[in-house]
């Protein structure tokens, strides 16, 4: 299992969709991150607390972008684990993924 | 002691009792809607300041960033205030509104006063609006004894 920090180990104030949006975009976290920890190791711990807001567009690109990728949605719901203070974050990030299309499909 | 004396002592100590529950009661009413009407005015300042990022002729990352900001200020005081999983719903519709679309630099474009994003914000606002009015009427509601002591939180 890897725990990922996001305010530690990727920015306090991430933002914007694409890597051509800023150094801290959701693509730019999946891409450093996401993939390659669920490429190698079988569950991930993302602690989201401690960054000064997320953006939606953030959100849905990071995770919603793995589904696109061609990760299977209930793979991803049994491998990530997301902690937050506030639900609200968590729920969002569930939908995107659920709502989220394969881009082969 | 007699016994008469016994039942207006009880009476007194019940009549305090019960003046110094709603007593407490009207107070923490008054308290929770001014702490309300504080959150509506970060509330209303957010639209105002969504509407004129989306409205911007280019895209200004340091209204992007504050935007962001209050965005998570507004959430951290609902859940001091409030019972936040009452409304988890409104906050994503919230921010989803402000910040799903034309909120990055490479896709931004300048909005029309009667465009679906400025719409979707205005909603997103007097819906979260009306949620919090609603829940603050079943915890207070208008009529005696004014306070729902158990308010169930769904």
């Amino acid at each position: 299992m890897i725990t990922i920090i996001v305010a530690e180990q990727f920015s306090r104030y991430p933002a914007g969709r694409f890597t051509k949006d800023g150094p801290f975009s959701g693509e730019s976290f999946r891409t450093k991150h996401l993939v390659p920890a669920l490429r190698g190791i079988e569950n991930i711990v993302i602690e989201l607390d401690g960054v000064r807001g997320y953006g939606s567009s953030f959100l849905e690109e990071a995770f919603g972008g793995l589904v696109r990728l061609g990760f299977l949605k209930n793979d991803l719901k049994t491998k990530i684990a997301l902690h937050a203070k506030n639900k609200s974050l968590t729920t969002e990030i569930l939908e995107y993924i659920e709502k989220a299309v394969p881009t082969s499909a | 002691m007699s016994i008469s004396s016994e039942i207006t002592w009880l009476l007194v100590v019940a009549g305090w009792g019960l003046t110094h529950v709603f007593s407490e009661a009207r107070e923490r009413r008054k308290e929770m809607r001014a702490q309300l009407d504080k959150l509506y005015e970060l509330l209303f300042a957010i639209e105002k300041d969504a509407r004129s990022f989306h409205r911007s002729e280019c895209f200004d990352i340091v209204k992007a960033s504050e935007l962001i900001l209050k965005l998570n200020t507004f959430e951290r005081i609902l859940t001091r205030i409030l019972f936040v999983d009452n409304f988890i719903q409104n906050i994503i519709q919230l921010r989803r509104s402000i910040t799903l679309y034309n909120f990055d630099l490479s896709i931004f474009s300048q909005q029309a006063l009667d465009c679906d994003i400025l719409h979707k914000i205005i909603s997103a606002c007097e819906d979260f609006e009306d949620a919090i009015e609603q829940y603050y009427l079943r915890k207070y509601p208008h009529t005696f004894p004014y306070i729902r002591f158990w308010l169930d939180q769904k």
